[in-house]
């Protein structure tokens, strides 16, 4: 337990270390980001400003501690671009892609397990070997392609879906919020839940064929149970929990790949965000959606290691 | 089982696309007018807070008014009915529309645009510069004296045109500008109201401002929204205009869309480094000038779309432009011999002097790679060798600054305004970053100390177009070409090319003027 | 388990299970493209060979990109960039792991736990996000994308790798080699090699698959290097044209395609190998 405390705590170092120390390795004056070659000139005195604001004229052992105090009010730091806290430029966006993540995560696992199941108890018949073929398939397959793809057919030639955002702009009537969110997330939504099915159903598949015939189901099927309880309760149930943490690590791979995703819908979410701030070289706004990822992920992660030690009996009494 | 839990799943997700069509609004219904922009979020919609660049400084334009304004021809009254101008002291009086008011019903008077300049003076702000405001003096609730320093040609342009005023009852304890992003920040005297910004959308939805001073505007809503693709969203009108690549022109004008070109305000450069042989001697700058085929540079770099730019800097869009007589025809001959004149001996290698062959470098950025591709083909052909390296803008501009490069690719734009931005690219702190170190002549530099000054716009133009011929006589960059950019719409709203460019010289279309009842575009008195 | 050294029994392996058959096939047929693409180029990609735009003729069988650029070409030498780094991560990410997974072994004790624990953390955290915070900063070049993705993609194979030793360290065997004090370079290369090599395939296959598909994910954010072309890059380009006309045929689909094969057969020969030795995975 401790060193899975341990663990977490020194990702979470790491990370820090690379976030304060990465920009000072940036060859060029931050600043000339904004100046640059676009249209405007800024005044000297309104570079001097900026540069008091990002405090980049203090020496370095100040600006460490003047870093980590920062992090531990919450501030994240500001924008160069959007002349915002960047804590505030992430908020929403993140709002958009943990519904999309969260949704995503739910459908994919909730269908990948039960399609896993099936694939593992019908393994003889004639279907099990195309399904798992396309499952295949689709694992290997990179999210943006499967977005374009869905793209093109369903938004370009069909018209069925919006091209980008995740609401209607133009508010109409009450109620139909929550349908245009729903219509501008579906495709983003297929597509993430296509690239984690698989695996999912793939995983649960591995783990039921070592458990198929355990002694324990055969007690199981003596007793008489019906099968839709033995497959959950008894096969699906003990597959799984060895996978638990593994199934927990996935949500960490989903929201990764929700960033080429949400980039290929024009999504207006964290990934999004990321790609933007990637082009405009937004430093401290890449650095906070980053901080503010990995946590999320090291969350979750602890959430479903504390899952499993609740789910499993037999690690109930250890530490 | 699980089979059928999965159709049932794929039959939800086909169901959510297939609602009843009343929630499914396939068009926008005709009151709204969007415009799609491919970078989305300029910064939240204030005049102290939104991106310094120009598309943000546009958004807040349809919700704050200036003292005057530009449309198709020149200077028109915005929040000044009328202004009058008496040179000594130099003084510009503007006598404020009565019935202009807020956003929140309360009256603009003189004393808004009197403590806007104080307040400017506090908290600088990248767009205009009130140094050359020596005093205000509220003659009347609305009547306000600015009495400059010294004469200001650029003032009209730069301060009256391009200053956002700000109310004072909502401004005046602001301690923190920038951060200030709350609804009330927002509350300007422009023919819009903000009804909702979302930053992770690009989203600006403005509604009509319904007692403005100049009449109702005639789209009731206006949306700036962020597209992935503007082509896109303009095919499946998602949005009624956008910026478009110029490939999809002729398509898009095919399906019946309004396309037109923006004017050419942006220009890149060929900089040379002025503390460094030979690019300091003016032979040399000649010699790569007119090794270069700049027609035939656009046509294969851009595809065509671009104008070759002219030796004096400023485009032919410009209101100010004048054709310099000092033109560098394409002539590799001229070249060599210019190179020869120089000390330097033709040799399989190149051309070497006391020894050394000459190898320059030319930075640029990636964006620019097929440029610079093609200049090292032109001066190969003369024999002179140039390695390429591609590093990112900020290096480049370190690298600039620093004076540690041979050649550079650069671009800036600004161009079709006031030809301040002549001086501010040519002379002044600037004049490294944009020019690699040229020292004026002080011919030149009086020159343009005399064009600020001078007030009477035919003598005036006369003093730009010896700065250009300077400018193209001497060669301290070489501008290379004014790339084109289109712009599509669908034709419902009359969006025109404001003379010189919106405010200070944005190259943007969508000037507000064009959303309001006919009958208000009078030109300047 | 069989011994691979034998080279008939390779063979035997691949034929009889037709996932990895199908896969081998479309590799080498994708490796011989990319070594050989050079040559079988008309052009140089970075050429400006033809007008802008144009639609797949004799000439330009793929057509041209926005510059004019030959899509066949840009296509084939994308290939040996994907290939190539999605290889040498493959090669460099199992040699890590190996040395991670034999070196917590040997050793044991204190190394084995910070190893391990080292390994765990690695784990949690999704590699892209990590990639993508690094090339922000520092330029993408080849050399700095390899050296990044293998840095990330070493964990699970260690993992598994040591996982494996384990259960070799109990054969006597091996037992017997450690009492007689063999060396740990011998042990390592006497006994634990040899049965890991079935492993160590496995591995390179899944962390080549990985990096490659990383890469064109960065290539498709626009973090590519931009000296070499890449699949991801030409998606990227391609995706402003989407809407346009039928673009997207020749210039969004063949790299499309061929990526997808890329991946799909290495997942194919994966899971073969995987197949054989879970033999309660067989279908």
């Amino acid at each position: 337990m401790i060193s899975r405390v341990l663990g977490y705590l020194f990702v979470l170092l790491f990370v820090l270390g690379l976030n304060f120390t990465l920009p000072r390795l940036l060859p060029g004056d931050p600043l000339t980001a904004l100046a640059g070659e676009q249209e405007l000139i800024l005044t000297p005195e309104f570079r001097q400003e900026l540069r008091q604001r990002y405090r980049l004229d203090q020496p370095l052992p100040w600006q460490v501690l003047h870093y980590l105090a920062t992090l531990m009010r919450g501030d994240l730091g500001y924008s160069f671009y959007y002349h915002a806290p960047v804590l505030q430029i992430i908020g929403p966006a993140l709002l958009w892609t943990l519904l999309l993540c969260g949704v995503s995560f739910l459908l994919s696992t909730g269908l990948g397990i039960m399609l896993g199941v099936e694939l593992a108890r019908r393994r003889d018949r004639p279907w099990t070997k195309t399904v798992l073929g396309v499952c295949l398939v689709l694992e290997s397959l990179p999210g943006f392609l499967v977005g374009m793809g869905l793209l093109m057919v369903f938004s370009l030639k069909l018209g069925l879906f919006p091209f980008f955002g995740a609401l209607e702009v133009t508010p109409a009537k009450s109620g139909s919020f929550g349908a245009g969110v729903l219509r501008h997330m579906a495709l983003p939504l297929l597509t993430l839940v296509l690239g984690e099915l698989p695996g999912m159903a793939l995983l649960t598949r591995a783990g039921m064929l070592k458990i198929l015939n355990a002694p324990f189901v055969l007690a199981a099927r003596a007793r008489g149970l019906g099968e839709i309880r033995i497959k959950y309760r008894y096969q699906a149930r003990n597959a799984l929990l060895p996978l638990f943490t593994r199934l927990g690590l996935r949500f960490g791979t989903l929201l990764a790949g929700a960033v080429p995703v949400e980039v290929v819908f024009a999504y207006p979410g964290a990934g999004q965000l990321l790609f933007q701030a990637l082009l405009k070289r937004d430093y401290p706004l890449i650095q906070g959606l980053l901080l503010v990822s990995i946590l999320a992920v090291l969350a979750g992660n602890a959430l479903a290691e504390w899952g499993y030690r609740w789910a499993d009996p037999r690690l109930r009494e250890q530490p | 089982m699980g089979k059928k839990f999965l159709l049932l799943a794929g039959f939800l997700l086909v169901q959510a696309g297939l609602s009843p069509p009343s929630l499914w609004p396939q068009e926008a219904p005709p009151q709204t007018y969007i415009i799609g922009d491919p970078q989305g979020d300029w910064g939240f919609p204030s005049p102290m807070s939104h991106n310094p660049r120009g598309p943000g400084y546009l958004r807040v334009s349809f919700l704050f008014d200036t003292l005057i304004w530009k449309d198709a021809h020149g200077f028109v009254p915005a929040l000044a009915r009328r202004w009058e101008y008496r040179p000594a002291p130099p003084t510009y009086t503007f006598h404020l529309h009565p019935s202009a008011v807020w956003h929140d019903g309360k009256p603009l008077t003189a004393s808004d645009v009197a403590f806007t300049i104080d307040y400017l003076k506090r908290h600088p702000h990248p767009w205009v510069d009130v140094r050359p405001i020596r005093q205000v003096e509220v003659a009347g609730p609305h009547t306000v004296r600015l009495v400059l320093d010294r004469p200001y040609a650029p003032f009209l342009e730069e301060i009256a045109g391009t200053m956002f005023i700000l109310p004072r009852h909502i401004w005046q304890d602001i301690q923190d500008p920038a951060r200030f992003q709350e609804p009330r920040a927002t509350v300007g005297s422009g023919p819009y109201k903000l009804a909702e910004y979302r930053r992770e959308l690009g989203l600006y939805r403005f509604v009509a401002f319904e007692q403005y001073y100049r009449g109702k505007p005639v789209v009731p809503e206006l949306s700036f929204v962020h597209v992935g693709n503007e082509l896109l969203a303009l095919k499946g009108k998602a949005v009624q205009a956008a910026a478009i690549p110029p490939e999809a022109a002729s398509e898009l004008k095919a399906l019946g869309f309004t396309v037109a070109s923006q004017p050419h305000f942006w220009c890149l450069k060929l900089l040379f480094n002025h503390g460094r042989f030979p690019m300091q001697e003016l032979a040399f700058r000649r010699a790569v000038a007119r090794a270069v085929d700049l027609r035939d540079l656009v046509s294969q770099t851009v595809r065509g779309h671009g104008l070759p730019a002219s030796p004096g800097l400023l485009p032919p869009d410009s209101p100010w432009y004048h054709p310099p007589a000092t033109q560098y025809l394409f002539d590799p001959r001229a070249s060599r011999e210019l190179l020869a004149s120089l000390g330097y001996r033709p040799t399989p290698e190149g051309w070497e002097r006391h020894g050394q062959t000459l190898d320059l470098e030319l930075l640029t950025v990636p964006g620019y790679a097929r440029v610079a591709e093609y200049l090292k083909k032109s001066l190969q052909e003369i024999g002179l060798r140039v390695r390429l390296r591609q590093v990112d803008y900020t290096v480049l501009d370190q690298r600039v600054k620093a004076q540690n490069f041979d050649l550079a690719l650069s671009g800036h734009g600004g161009l079709g305004g006031d030809p301040k931005i002549i001086n501010d690219v040519v002379a002044g702190p600037f004049a490294a970053e944009f020019l690699g170190g040229y020292r004026l002549p002080p011919e030149l530099a009086r020159l343009l100390t005399d064009q600020l000054l001078t007030l009477d716009v035919a003598q005036r133009r006369q003093l730009v177009a010896r700065i250009q011929e300077w400018l193209a006589r001497e060669l301290p960059t070489l501008p290379l070409y004014f790339p084109t950019q289109y712009i599509a719409h669908d034709g419902r709203v009359p969006w025109f090319f404001t003379h010189g460019g919106i405010a200070k010289g944005i190259p943007l279309y969508f000037n507000k003027l064009a959303l309001l009842p006919p009958g208000n575009s009078l030109s300047s008195p | 388990m069989q011994n691979l050294k034998n080279p008939r029994s390779r063979l035997k392996l691949v034929r009889r299970y037709p996932a990895s058959r199908i896969g081998t096939f479309l590799l080498l047929l994708l490796l011989i493209l990319g070594l050989i693409g050079p040559w079988l180029c008309p052009y140089n990609p970075w050429e400006y060979a033809g007008r802008p735009l144009e639609p797949p003729s004799l000439a330009h069988p793929l057509g041209t990109n926005d510059v004019g650029q030959d899509l066949l070409s840009e296509l084939l030498y994308g290939t040996r960039t994907s290939l190539g780094i999605g290889l040498a991560v493959g090669l460099l990410g199992v040699v890590l792991s190996l040395l991670a997974a034999l070196g917590s072994i040997l050793k044991g004790g204190r190394w084995d736990f910070v190893i391990m624990r080292l390994v765990d953390a690695w784990l949690t955290i999704p590699p892209l996000l990590l990639v993508l915070l690094i090339v922000a900063f520092v330029p993408p070049r080849v050399w700095v994308l390899i050296m990044v993705l293998s840095l990330f993609s070493w964990a699970g194979g260690a993992r598994i790798l040591r996982s494996q030793a384990l259960e070799m360290q109990k054969e006597p065997y091996v037992e017997a080699a450690v009492a007689l004090g063999g060396s740990p370079v011998h042990l390592a290369r006497r006994h634990f090699l040899p049965g890991l090599y079935p492993l160590i395939i496995l591995c390179f296959l899944v962390q080549t698959r990985r990096a490659i598909l990383m890469e064109s994910s960065l290539a498709f954010l626009g973090l590519a290097d931009p000296q070499h072309k890449s699949w991801g890059m030409m998606i990227q380009y391609g995706m402003k044209f989407m809407a346009l006309g039928d673009y997207w045929l020749w210039w969004l689909l063949p790299p499309a395609l061929a990526l997808g094969l890329t991946l799909v057969s290495l997942a194919l020969i994966g899971f073969g190998l995987e197949s054989r030795f879970e033999p309660t995975l067989k279908s």
